[in-house]
């Protein structure tokens, strides 16, 4: 017997309906060369499963399930989102997301991250919706982020002149669609409005405090934050003082605690 | 019933007898412990705050860790609020671990890296036993790449073939992982009626071939035998319930015309009755552990939650031989 087969028409039929109902329609036997299980070297006995599996309610109680543990994180870390979709245009995403193909991994940062790059990729959803699943797409990555050993915040009050720091790993830079603060738009729109709008994500910060606006000159600086210039450099370079800058009462940067290790 | 020469009950008198008991390791049960809870973050606090509701603690180490999947380096990380909390089960009462991942029933393979993975932590956090299910979690789903993570335990056609099949990846538990392994009967919303064994007498060859224990899990009995009608008594009475190590309970939630075993809230009458069976017939019985979903906590409450752990520490005292009170409260 092909068991291993089997249990991938099985595995099939949960996560693709279109299969299970297909299958459910193969009763032609094993002459049946167009069946939808026709690929799969399966036994008579195995093909007999397959189809009084496919033909039953519970195999749509199994997607269900099945759908329903994909759905969980991501309508908990995904509750904005989920939100401004609102019921039945989130069900319609879902439903697409989940026909793009089976999830790999059973963890729930992989399903969120990848609804979160589904959603910014869609051309039927609103920038300041794919924004939203961009954010919290982010801070769940960045959930369980882990500074690397011999690594310290560089901060507030730390000599930075000769200091090479990178973007703490709790932090990430994002660009989005939509001025997320139109406050910081003091040109009176006279100005050549960007195309994207940069913020800076912390997942150590609780709710909305969680995203930043930067000034420019300090996105800029991150941006060439390689481990390898120095922050005085960096900051000259920049126009950036580093006393007064987000990125220091923050802790945005990180740094070798010593870099001749 | 269909038998095969090669599955056999083994002879203790034949001249094969040495080749026959290394196909049928010796069973070690650990030593009973009581009742024990299924703890996740929610029901930490009530654990801390009445630490006497329970004898032991069960947690699922694979949503502790971070696994990146078959061929990644590194492949597992253990954020560290993940390992505190693990740290902190095993400080506070004897550790039992579930594991959800070894989808030992899968004919794709079997991820001995996973397997190294557990045992580590079976090390470091010196587990009482450990299980995990009858039943495969992964699947090639489509073309190429590794195979899909389906979520949930799923059915298995109790073979002779998937009988072997599991029979050898049990070896390799046991040789890697030197403490008593047990497997749990599946919830099947789909079964495979004309499977080789019947179930209670696949988990019985099982573990006679292998030595493992049986993790008998009622709820998931009870809810086959509503979904497939069937008599739960018949499948008690088949089993072998001296392989009985642990025992699970929950509570569920109907679902149309299915009964769904969502680990939702107070354990169904027909469960405390068989419990009460099982405890009086399980002479190698170590635990009963109660099942709750991390989301139904809040709206069950601890004080029902508190009260299903009672009910099933009264089952254990007055169902068990006396010497085996751990606790008499």
């Amino acid at each position: 017997m092909s068991m291993k087969d089997f249990q991938c028409v099985l595995g099939r039929m949960i996560a693709i309906p279109s299969f299970a109902r297909a299958v459910a329609l193969d009763a032609g036997g094993e002459s049946n060369a167009n069946g939808a299980m026709a690929s799969y070297d399966l036994e008579e006995r195995e093909r007999t499963r397959a189809i009084a599996a496919a033909g039953g309610t519970r195999m749509e109680v199994l997607t269900l399930l099945y759908r329903g543990a994909r759905a969980a994180p991501i309508m908990r870390f995904c509750a904005i989102t989920c939100e401004l979709l609102g019921e039945d245009r989130l069900h319609d995403l879902l439903v697409a997301y989940w026909e793009q193909g089976p999830r790999s991994s059973a963890y729930y940062r992989d399903e969120v991250r990848g609804f979160a790059s589904f959603v910014a990729g869609r051309d039927d959803v609103e920038p300041s919706i794919k924004d939203a699943a961009a954010i919290e797409g982010a801070l769940v990555e960045l959930e369980r982020a882990v500074m690397p050993e011999r690594y310290r915040e560089v901060r507030l009050g730390d000599e930075v002149a000769d200091v090479q720091p990178v973007l703490h790993t709790a932090c990430r830079l994002l660009w989005l669609n939509e001025n997320p603060s139109a406050s910081t738009d003091v040109s009176g729109g006279h100005e050549k409005a960007p195309r994207r709008w940069p913020v800076l994500v912390d997942s150590r910060r609780d709710g909305i405090n969680a995203v930043s606006v930067l000034p420019p000159s300090e996105v800029a600086l991150v941006r060439e934050c390689d481990g390898r210039r120095s922050l005085g450099a960096l900051c000259e370079h920049h126009g950036v003082r580093w006393e007064r800058s987000s990125l220091a009462h923050w802790a945005v940067l990180m740094a070798r605690s010593n870099p001749a290790a | 019933m269909p038998t095969s020469p090669k599955h056999a009950a083994p002879s203790t008198s034949s001249p094969l007898a040495l080749v026959e008991r290394a196909e049928h390791p010796e069973f070690v049960p650990p030593a009973p412990l009581g009742i024990g809870l299924l703890v996740n973050q929610e029901l930490l606090p009530l654990v801390e705050a009445a630490p006497d509701l329970v004898d032991y603690i069960e947690f699922i180490p694979d949503l502790l860790w971070e696994d990146r999947g078959l061929g990644a380096k590194p492949r597992f990380s253990e954020p560290p609020v993940a390992a505190a909390f693990a740290q902190r089960l095993s400080q506070l009462k004897p550790l039992v671990a579930h594991g959800v991942g070894l989808s030992i029933g899968s004919a794709h393979g079997f991820d001995t890296a996973l397997l190294g993975h557990v045992a580590m932590w079976a090390d470091r956090l010196g587990y009482r036993w450990h299980s995990d299910h009858v039943s495969f979690t992964r699947a090639h789903v489509e073309d190429g790449g590794s195979p899909a993570a389906l979520m949930g335990n799923l059915p298995l056609a109790y073979d002779f073939e998937t009988l072997d099949m599991i029979a050898a990846r049990v070896a390799e538990v046991r040789r890697l992982i030197p403490r008593p392994f047990l497997l749990e009967n599946n919830v099947d919303y789909i079964r495979f009626e004309d499977g080789d064994l019947p179930e209670p007498e696949f988990l019985s060859r099982l573990s006679a071939r292998t030595g493992c224990g049986i993790l008998l899990d009622l709820h998931n009995l009870y809810t086959n035998s509503r979904n497939h009608s069937f008599d739960a008594w018949d499948f008690l009475a088949q089993m072998d319930l001296s392989r009985v190590v642990e025992i699970h309970l929950a509570g569920g939630l109907e679902f149309g015309d299915l009964y769904i075993d969502a680990h939702s809230g107070p354990c169904p009458d027909p469960v405390w009755e068989m419990l009460a069976h099982v405890l009086s017939n399980a002479p190698n019985l170590a635990g009963v552990t109660f099942e709750i979903e991390s989301s139904h906590v809040e709206r069950t409450g601890f004080i029902e939650i508190a009260a299903q752990l009672d009910l099933a520490r009264a089952a254990w005292l007055t169902n068990r031989p006396a010497p085996e009170f751990a606790r008499c409260r």
